[in-house]
């Protein structure tokens, strides 16, 4: 990746650190690296504005202490089995989550981050989900 | 069966029409790409960093019985278990801590037995279908709270305290929430909550139960937890950690040890004092009435809880050695 993102976790090269506390370090940094793609993404900025897609709590997910890897982006109804379509279209694991599990008119894509996830899956996820915006926004 | 057959898939079918039928993704059909689905947060499992642990632990105890034999409240309290209870215990500060083949058991061991007659639960509406399901086999009167809505919360107690029993502190509160929430992905605001609590019945008869089900691993000093995070350790009554998702659910990896270790890291800890642990053991049927956890099982708790704890990833106590 050309662009270099600034994360403000510890660094996961602490030799002193436990093997849990590096790799947590490291889902922290994907949680920000993640939202900070996504919001910096014109086409995201645009799908939010007209209520395509939306990440529920949205606003607090930059603010700490507190980097949460479940992400919930709502689509409007019956659309959330198409945008995991495209996120597994990509080869990526991806789960829907639709009634019962919550409510009837704020089904979801639920991402789920990881340690392990490298910068270019991100950066992918966040170009399929752009991609697949751009498609629907007027 | 044709009858039967024919009644479940009538309701099979109307599920289908609403676009809301669960048919489970293969996953291993798509193992090459990147993980954006599975609970295994920090890649313990997929990593293999779990499975190596595993067969270390397995190493250092290398005459272990697989089956506990009994029940809990039997003879199925190894000493391998109450061991790793205690080291669980230690690990979130707690005074005692006990394991439950999955989160949940535990919730509805919680919920079905320790609120008595009397008793009230307000819980978030968002809670675990766990909790739910303790809840509708428990005997307090439950009434569920805005979600993370702390004036909601406040509210609710405001009404509660026209009962006199409340009031007075004979009858206790539970206040049922979640760390994080599972399909959300949002926060509970639990200092703000337990200050509610602590403004609204001074009488201390109020109870905060935090599932930690996706925080354990992830927040807090070495990943103990959220409730830790907050040093709120002694503020908080009860607190449920499962062991099945940062802490290593597969991944849905077609490793090796992978489908094995799902089985093993379904588990869950809960923490409380000596009166909850041992109401549970002589009053929860599934303490009862089912096998206690395996060796395996508890070995990989013991692995993954050895990763978070140590800089290499090696054992934190001394007793794990011994057989």
């Amino acid at each position: 990746m050309a662009t270099r993102y600034v994360v403000i976790v510890p660094s996961c090269e602490d030799e002193r650190l436990t093997i849990g506390t590096k790799r947590r370090h490291k889902l922290e940094r994907n949680v920000q690296l993640f939202h900070r793609l996504l919001q910096e993404h014109p086409t995201w900025q645009e799908g939010s504005k007209q209520d395509i897609l939306s990440i529920a709590d949205g606003a607090t997910r930059l603010s700490g202490p507190f980097y949460c890897p479940i992400i919930a982006m709502v689509t409007r109804p019956g659309e959330s089995d198409n945008l995991a379509d495209a996120i597994r279209g990509a080869g990526y694991s991806i789960n829907p989550v639709k009634y019962p599990l919550v409510p009837k008119n704020l089904e979801r894509v639920r991402i789920m981050l990881h340690a392990d996830n490298t910068d270019g899956q991100l950066l992918d996820l966040v170009q399929v989900i752009a991609g697949w915006l751009k498609e629907r926004i007027e | 069966m044709e009858i039967l057959s024919a009644n479940l898939n009538s309701c099979l079918n109307s599920r289908k029409e609403d676009g809301r039928l669960m048919t489970p993704y293969v996953m291993s059909t798509h193992s090459e790409g990147a993980d954006f689905a599975s609970n295994d947060t920090l890649s313990l499992s997929s990593s293999r960093a779990l499975s190596k642990a595993f067969l270390e632990e397995l190493d250092r105890n290398p005459g272990f019985e697989i089956g506990s034999g009994s029940s809990r409240s039997l003879s199925g309290t190894t000493e391998y278990l109450s061991n790793l209870e205690d080291t669980l215990r230690d690990f979130h500060g707690a005074e005692e801590g006990i394991i439950f083949n999955s989160g949940f058991d535990a919730n509805v061991a919680l919920w079905s037995t320790i609120p008595q007659i009397g008793d009230v639960v307000l819980y978030d509406e968002y809670v675990h279908a766990s909790i739910h399901d303790g809840m509708r086999r428990g005997r307090a009167h439950t009434q569920p709270f805005r979600h993370n809505d702390c004036g909601d919360l406040r509210k609710r107690l405001t009404e509660l305290k026209t009962d006199e029993g409340v009031a007075e502190g004979q009858k206790v509160v539970f206040i049922a929430v979640e760390s994080f929430y599972s399909m959300d992905g949002d926060v509970v605001p639990l200092e703000e909550m337990v200050k509610v609590a602590k403004e609204m019945l001074p009488k201390v008869n109020t109870v905060l139960v935090v599932d930690e089900a996706h925080s354990n691993g992830i927040v807090g000093p070495n990943g103990s937890g959220i409730v830790s995070h907050f040093g709120l350790e002694g503020q908080i009554g009860l607190r449920v950690h499962t062991c099945g998702k940062a802490l290593g659910s597969t991944g849905g990896r077609n490793y090796e040890y992978s489908p094995f270790l799902t089985q093993l890291t379904v588990t869950a800890v809960l923490l409380c004092n000596k009166a909850v642990k041992s109401y549970l053991i002589n009053y929860a049927r599934n303490a009862i009435f089912s096998t206690a956890p395996t060796f395996v099982t508890l070995a990989g708790i013991r692995a993954g809880y050895n990763l978070l704890a140590s800089e290499n990833g090696h054992q934190v106590c001394c007793y794990c050695t011994i057989m």
